[in-house]
């Protein structure tokens, strides 16, 4: 079995066969034959243990782009949590040829960071997730290549930093923001960025009228549209429309689109979008969609 | 490690309990290192019942579990020698066992050990080339060659600069 002094110790101490009855070497029948049978809470816990690289592009104000990218790496000592990660960052300024260590280090390690950060003013910002409750929103400054916290609003109890893997942050008239359902479902927006007294909740959505059921899962706040209404994405499927006015929602669906994993605004201009992005193969396609009303306001 | 059972933690300490891999191997443990794992923990409150059959868990991946958990058990031995022991433990194992001692420890809840077994497996894996992962882990490739050159050529920067091992 285990070599090791003190694993021969333990073993003849405690761990003794008693008595043998079956036949020897039958393997359960539920053993997975390759890496990707075996189930994905295990897969992403072996996963997530290889090197993380991830990578933000932003253009600051001195006309630079810059990349930035964060590792982490597993510093050799388990404890009865798991393993320390240890979390750096460099950045890389296109055109250059290489990356370049920065001072700061990330200020926490659960950055919602694949898909649902959000650019603003410089900078990229991520909500911390549960279990991190000491740091509400986190952002990288590109200019001054610093990280930085922002607080939750003032009256923030307990239970809205337990609920933050229901939240999501958006940037909604220029102003960062972010959807709350621990109670009702309020958007929450930051008038002064950095000022925590600057919380305001913006937006109380009413979600109890569809069909006598709220409406749950999350919302993440995308734009307020030129009629007042709210665009938003709903469980990260279909995009809604909410009036403020008369509390209806609105469907957006696109035939053929079956999931709104990552959904990004278009910046209208005079270029067109595929000579901005200057890649290959690049299909463009205009949907129109119908706004699909009668499901919520009868 | 002090059981729910605060009447007499020096009689629990003694007690044992016998676990039953599924082919039939029997495995006398002290009760303070079954309730290392959660899943067992659970079992042994709910029943009296001294004897624990786990259907899933063959009998030489039981006796690595066994092990490592008496070892965590054992008040004398330091912190320092329990991690040297957890490193130990796993280096030089297969990957196939490191797969059966992970699910294991997955079915037994015994998370300490769960990401022991992770981080391992991933230091396998790591800076291994793709072809190499796939081969060994008999993973299919289910992306056309197109595909797959086009997420090479768009992750680029992932590949430029370590040097890629194939042994």
């Amino acid at each position: 079995m285990v070599t090791g002094g003190a694993v021969g110790r333990v073993e003849v101490l405690e761990c003794r066969i008693l008595e043998k009855q079956n036949v020897r070497s039958r393997t359960p029948a539920t053993m997975p034959e390759s890496l990707t049978d075996l189930p994905p809470n295990i897969l992403s816990e072996i996963l997530s243990r290889l090197p993380i690289k991830s990578l933000f592009v932003c253009s600051p104000k001195e006309n630079l782009y810059k990349v930035l990218r964060i590792f982490a790496t597993v510093s050799d000592k388990p404890s009865q949590d798991g393993f320390k990660m240890e979390y750096w960052a460099q950045v890389h300024v296109v055109g250059s040829s290489s990356w370049r260590d920065i001072e700061d280090r990330p200020l926490s390690e659960y950055l919602s960071w694949d898909k649902w950060s959000v650019f603003l003013n410089g900078t990229v910002c991520w909500l911390c997730k549960y279990p991190e409750t000491s740091k509400f929103v986190v952002f990288f400054d590109f200019h001054e290549e610093k990280f930085g916290e922002i607080p939750p609003p003032l009256d923030f109890g307990l239970q809205q930093q337990m609920n933050k893997h229901g939240m999501s942050v958006g940037v909604l008239g220029g102003y960062l923001c972010f959807s709350d359902d621990t109670r009702d479902f309020d958007i929450w927006v930051m008038k002064k960025f950095g000022s925590q007294d600057s919380w305001t909740k913006e937006f109380v959505v009413d979600t109890s009228i569809h069909m006598d059921k709220p409406l749950e899962g999350p919302f993440r706040p995308l734009q307020i549209l030129g009629d007042g209404k709210i665009l938003m994405i709903w469980a990260d499927r279909v995009l809604v429309t909410y009036d403020p006015k008369t509390k209806g929602f609105g469907y957006l669906e696109f035939d053929g689109v079956e999931s709104l994993g990552k959904v990004v605004l278009y910046t209208p201009s005079f270029v067109p979008l595929k000579d901005a992005l200057m890649v290959d193969n690049l299909t463009v396609q205009n949907m129109t969609s119908r706004e699909n009303q009668d499901l919520i306001e009868d | 490690m002090v059981t729910t059972d605060e009447k007499g933690p020096l009689t629990a300490k003694k007690k044992s309990v016998i676990i039953r891999s599924c082919d039939g191997d029997e495995f006398l443990v002290s009760e303070s290192a079954a309730v290392l794992s959660t899943s067992l923990k659970k079992i042994l409150e709910e029943k009296e019942d001294r004897l624990i059959h786990l259907s899933d868990i063959d009998n030489k991946t039981l006796a690595m579990v066994i092990a490592y958990l008496s070892t965590h058990a054992d008040d004398g031995l330091s912190d320092d020698l329990k991690r040297s022991f957890d490193q130990e433990f796993v280096s030089g194992k297969e990957f196939d066992v490191l797969k059966y001692l992970v699910l294991a420890t997955d079915t037994l809840q015994v998370t300490c050990l769960c990401y022991t077994v992770a981080k391992k497996m991933a230091d396998i894996m790591k800076n291994k080339l793709v072809e190499w992962v796939r081969r060994e882990f008999d993973i299919q490739n289910d992306y056309t060659p197109e595909a797959e050159a086009e997420i090479r050529r768009l992750d680029a920067w992932a590949w430029d600069d370590r040097q890629l091992e194939d042994d």
